[in-house]
């Protein structure tokens, strides 16, 4: 009987088969479930010289679209629906009613949201040390601390950037600066040959492959270094001398983060207009907005130099993706992933700010692209960057800086649109996108929102001294109608040329 | 003995005492002003509440309905006057600036503490404030006087702060209550120039650079022109005239003028003007009060060479300044009984003062505790003075609150001009309960208010003057849309625009007749028969007409006379 019974439950009531078809199946249509991605198996591959891509393929931009996209936006835009026909059903408000008050709200939460960071900014020191632990350091316990320049048509700052890199204060021979060079960039290797590299600085050409990018150079670089720790240095910037030795004590000192970023400052902010408002914009950033993030714990995504890693952080997370076009902001959301936090050292890096609207807008394009970029990658697993990245409130904070970074310019360009035809002609259909409630919660986000964040620009510009600066940042309005445009134009090129890199020129305040 | 008494009060935070005393303090006078029927006896505090109830309760609910008053009070009040018992009688106000004057009493004790660096003395500085009976009055009553000495006082402590300490915060601080004082009280306008000017000056005596200048006073005037921005964009939305609040059809200064029917005494005569304030604050402050307040006053500006003391002592006199400057260009009249025409009027503006007073008379006595005497004799002398003037004026304010709130029962606040006719209360409950069945009331708010709130009647079955397209098309043709009709029939007649509009019209009788009147009020109801037949003769579905169907609470006025046409093949 026992045996009839077992042959029974074997044979006929076996659902083991069925259940990991239907499990098969369910992943199939839910693929941003499944996890991890065939390219994850093994190690991290430093040996693949093709094009440099480290990572695993999934958490890459070199292929935008795959199913875990697809079938996240399809089962996303399902759900939306749904909720949209019953909320319909319930409200009776159409549907362009509905996502007008939705895209309100959406507003709302982002003013709230970064209110709430800068209050913890305003009572959140910076990672800092005195001049007395400075010169306590003694050369010998300092580590080999390199140095990546990647260069590509910098013949104009070549003198500048050497001038900044042999004022730096550590000893030269623990310095490992590494400049990556393309072999056609003629004038840029002629400049170097004309002034003369010092014995601890060497060159690197970067072997001629796809893509062409900067963290592509990057990874090429990683390869040769020899440091327990570096940093990148873009081709124009000048550090503070003693940011090395800071960073050194700040690894010390805090053993488990993984990066730190340094606060950015501009040497040529007063040139123009759009240096004086970029300027006012990079003080709220880096001194109000992401030390909140930092206390908060939340995400942050990096700037492209000026960042301070430890060598085996790199290792761990793969090192750049090459293709993304804001490498920066897509290693920092990895490192959190991995486990890392990301420090702020109260040291400057002086840049270049972008002086000519053409190039600030190709500039701000490339950033905007690349939040896309990295917001596409990361979300093809959706529930498994939310439980990497630290919960609910870290996945939040990324939606919210990261992608809803580029929604919200897209959607400043149509709102400002809306406002200008209300005033001039007085449409009914403006007044019907905004029922009841919304009305004064949009007047509110508006109104309210653009003067507390044209405010935080002003006091970013009176906390670093530059007072001169403060009336400028009132036009900060004006600046956010640029970003309106160099986002929408990023999105464009999202499809039409997501890989391209729109260089930067430097040089141009000399 | 004292000594160990003080060094226990240092150790307290004081902070968390005052705000449990100011609870308690003002609760008891909150429940003794409700029991005597005094939280709604003043027309203003009936105007405020309905102003914050019509946000959620109206024809035209929303922002629309705050009015041109300075809206501080009115749109913080929405959530509290939503709920119907807060509102009908009138605990809204309470609930909402009992905070407010904690605010108030801290910023004294944390102004006097800033100079006189003793707890003892400061604390004494907040009871005396608190102890004030027609501070309390105003704070357990829907009014706006709380509110604005709140916001005031905290301006004062960190603009001085912000002088003594360089802190650059307390500037924005600053600023933003600057911004919720302008908010608060047309009085805190004058805190504009005065505080702007006091910031320059400040940066002039540190030898500031020109654009670090220019970058603070744009980062402490921002948020004060917000404010004012934004009473200026909602006159232009609303009133389709930025200064509506000023110059429009119903402002509070027209408001003011119709209801001050009387003449002004002080017009044009600043003395009588100051005369007039003096007494007023005798009757705010307490006698005894006023005469320490000026005096010390005197003797601070003479003693403290502190710019800090100074701007806060400026800051904190600018009420009397500009009270004093409406009373005698005409503006606004006060009047006092023991003058023309020996009555009680805007008598309150006597008290706006009472932050310079206390804040004098603190500095004064730590004037006298810091002054070293030769001999012991003169010490305990020094410090027995002290000690009995602070308890005379403990026992001084003390005693005038127990006698204005629990024998004289706040009789100021019953005698004043603006303080409303009783047989109101009587007529409107008269009205909502023996007479109205449904259908919307016409009736010009601005006058009726204290009716409009004693009637209990949702605030949506009016239709008044801030109910726009309604209004309109209702005055035009009541008989289509109001079942009802409320007109004054006493001096403020000239003022109703339905008075001016149908009283007598021979149109309007045939299709109303009135039912109530008590020399002040009238109130008339349709005649149905008449209506149903103006409608046959021209042709309109009786039951799409709101005046004749109860189902019919809301339409939309764009439409509502297409609608009322019947549709023939």
């Amino acid at each position: 009987m026992e045996k009839v019974v077992k042959l029974l439950q074997e044979q006929v009531f076996d659902f083991s088969f069925l259940k990991q078809q239907a499990s098969l199946l369910f992943l199939k249509i839910f693929k941003f479930l499944d996890h991890p991605h065939h390219s994850e198996n093994g190690p991290v591959d430093f040996s693949h010289e093709g094009d440099f891509l480290f990572l695993p393929e999934i958490h890459s931009s070199k292929k935008h679209i795959y199913l875990e996209t697809i079938s996240f936006v399809v089962i996303f835009l399902s759900i939306s629906f749904i909720l949209l026909l019953i909320f319909r059903f319930l409200t009776g408000w159409s549907i362009i009613t509905f996502l007008s008050s939705f895209f309100v709200l959406v507003y709302f939460i982002l003013m709230v949201f970064k209110l709430w960071v800068v209050s913890k900014a305003l009572t959140f020191p910076l990672v800092d040390f005195t001049q007395e632990e400075i010169k306590a350091i003694k050369d010998k316990e300092l580590p080999v601390y390199t140095i990546l320049i990647p260069l590509y048509r910098e013949e104009k700052v070549i003198r500048q950037i050497m001038k900044a890199m042999t004022a730096i204060d550590y000893p030269p021979r623990k310095l490992d600066i590494i400049i990556t060079l393309e072999e056609y960039d003629h004038p840029t290797i002629n400049a170097i040959k004309e002034v003369g590299l010092p014995s601890h600085f060497k060159t690197l050409i970067l072997p001629d492959v796809q893509p062409k990018t900067k963290p592509k150079a990057l990874n090429v670089a990683f390869l040769k270094m020899r440091g327990k720790f570096l940093v990148i240095y873009d081709a124009e910037i000048i550090p503070e001398p003693d940011q090395l030795k800071k960073a050194y004590l700040a690894f010390k000192k805090f053993p488990e983060i993984g990066c730190f970023q340094t606060r950015l400052d501009h040497y040529n902010a007063h040139q123009n207009a759009i240096t004086k408002l970029f300027n006012a914009e990079f003080s709220f950033y880096y001194d109000l907005f992401l030390p909140g993030l930092q206390k908060l714990g939340y995400p942050i995504p990096l700037s492209g130099h000026s960042v301070h890693f430890k060598r085996e952080v790199i290792e761990r997370v793969g090192a750049w993706d090459p293709y993304n076009v804001a490498e920066d902001c897509d290693i920092g959301m990895r490192i959190h992933r991995m486990g890392y936090q990301t420090g702020i050292i109260n040291s400057t890096s002086l840049e270049e700010a972008t002086s000519g609207f053409k190039g600030w807008i190709m500039q701000r394009t490339r950033w905007m692209k690349g939040f896309i970029q990295t917001s596409i990658v990361h979300l093809r697993h959706p529930f498994r960057f939310k439980n990497e990245v630290g919960g609910w409130k870290n996945f939040l904070a990324f939606l919210i800086t990261v992608p809803g970074s580029v929604i919200i310019n897209v959607l400043n360009l149509f709102y400002w649109t809306l406002l200008v035809l209300w005033f001039s002609l007085h449409p009914a259909f403006i007044q019907d996108l905004f029922p009841g409630f919304i009305l004064y919660i949009s007047f509110f986000s508006f109104v309210i929102g653009n003067i507390i964040f044209t405010y935080f620009n002003l006091l970013g510009s009176y906390k670093r001294k530059q007072f001169a600066l403060v009336k400028y940042s009132l036009l900060s309005p004006f600046y956010w109608i640029l970003l309106a445009i160099a986002t929408t134009r990023g999105a464009i090129q999202i499809i039409t040329k997501p890989h391209h890199w729109e260089k930067t020129k430097h040089g141009t305040h000399l | 003995m004292l000594k160990k008494y003080y060094h226990f009060i240092s150790r307290l935070n004081l902070n968390y005492v005052i705000g449990a005393l100011t609870v308690i303090i003002s609760g008891i006078i909150a429940w003794r002003v409700n029991s005597l029927g005094l939280t709604t006896i003043l027309t203003d505090q009936n105007a405020h509440l309905n102003f914050a109830r019509l946000v959620t309760d109206s024809m035209t609910p929303g922002l629309s309905q705050i009015g041109f008053w300075p809206p501080l009070l009115h749109i913080l009040m929405v959530p509290f006057v939503a709920i119907d018992s807060w509102y009908r009688n009138g605990i809204a106000g309470y609930l909402l600036l009992a905070p407010f004057l904690i605010i108030a009493e801290i910023s004294i004790y944390k102004l006097c503490l800033l100079f006189t660096k003793n707890k003892l003395l400061s604390f004494l500085g907040a009871i005396l404030l608190l102890t004030n009976p027609y501070l309390l009055y105003l704070t357990a009553t829907p009014m706006m006087e709380t509110l604005y000495l709140a916001n005031l006082f905290a301006t004062a402590f960190f603009i001085a702060r912000w002088i003594t300490t360089n802190r650059f915060s307390d500037l924005l601080l600053a600023g933003l209550f600057v911004s919720l004082t302008t908010l608060s009280r047309f009085e805190g306008i004058l805190l504009v120039p005065l505080t702007f000017l006091i910031v320059f000056v400040q940066m002039l005596r540190r030898k500031k650079a020109y654009q670090e200048i220019e970058a603070t006073l744009i980062l402490f005037l921002i948020p004060i022109l917000m404010g004012i921005g934004l009473i200026f964009f909602y006159g232009w939305i609303i009133g389709n005239d930025p200064l509506a609040f000023a110059r429009g059809e119903f402002s509070p200064g027209v408001k003011t003028s119709i209801i001050e029917t009387e003449k002004s005494y002080t017009k044009g005569d600043l003395l009588t003007s100051f005369t007039y304030l003096i007494h007023a604050s005798y009757y705010m402050l307490g006698k005894f009060q006023v005469i320490l307040g000026i005096v010390s006053s005197i003797i601070m500006l003479l003693f403290y060479r502190s710019f800090a003391v100074w701007s806060a002592s400026v800051i904190l006199f600018s009420p009397f300044f500009f009270d004093l400057l409406a009373v005698f260009r005409g503006q606004v009249s006060i009047y006092v009984p023991e003058f023309l025409p020996y009555q009680f009027h805007n008598e309150r503006f006597g008290l706006y003062w009472i932050g310079l007073a206390i804040f004098a008379i603190i500095l004064f006595l730590n004037i006298l505790n810091q002054r070293n005497f030769q001999g012991n004799l003169a010490t305990i002398s020094k410090k027995t003075f002290i000690i009995l003037v602070s308890i005379t004026l403990i026992i001084l304010n003390i005693s005038y609150l127990y006698k204005i709130s629990f024998e004289d029962n706040f009789s100021v606040m019953g005698a004043t001009v603006s303080a409303i006719d009783p047989s109101i209360k009587d007529i409107a409950e008269n009205f909502s309960k023996e007479h109205y069945d449904f259908g919307k009331i016409l009736i010009m708010r601005i006058h009726f208010d204290p009716f409009i709130r004693e009637s209990e009647l949702s605030l949506n079955s009016y239709i008044f003057e801030a109910n726009y397209q309604y209004w309109e098309q209702s005055l035009e043709s009541p008989w289509l849309f109001t079942r009802w009709v409320v007109m004054s029939s006493n001096s403020l007649r000239a003022h109703d625009k339905i008075f001016q509009r149908w009283e007598g019209s021979p149109v309007f009788s045939k299709y109303y007749k009135a039912v109530l009147d008590n020399g002040s009020v009238r109130i008339y109801k349709i005649k149905e028969e008449a209506v149903r037949k103006y409608a046959n003769q021209r042709s309109l579905d009786t039951s799409k007409i709101p005046s004749l169907n109860e189902q019919i609470q809301y339409w939309k006025p764009e439409n509502i006379y297409e609608q009322m046409k019947i549709q023939t093949k």
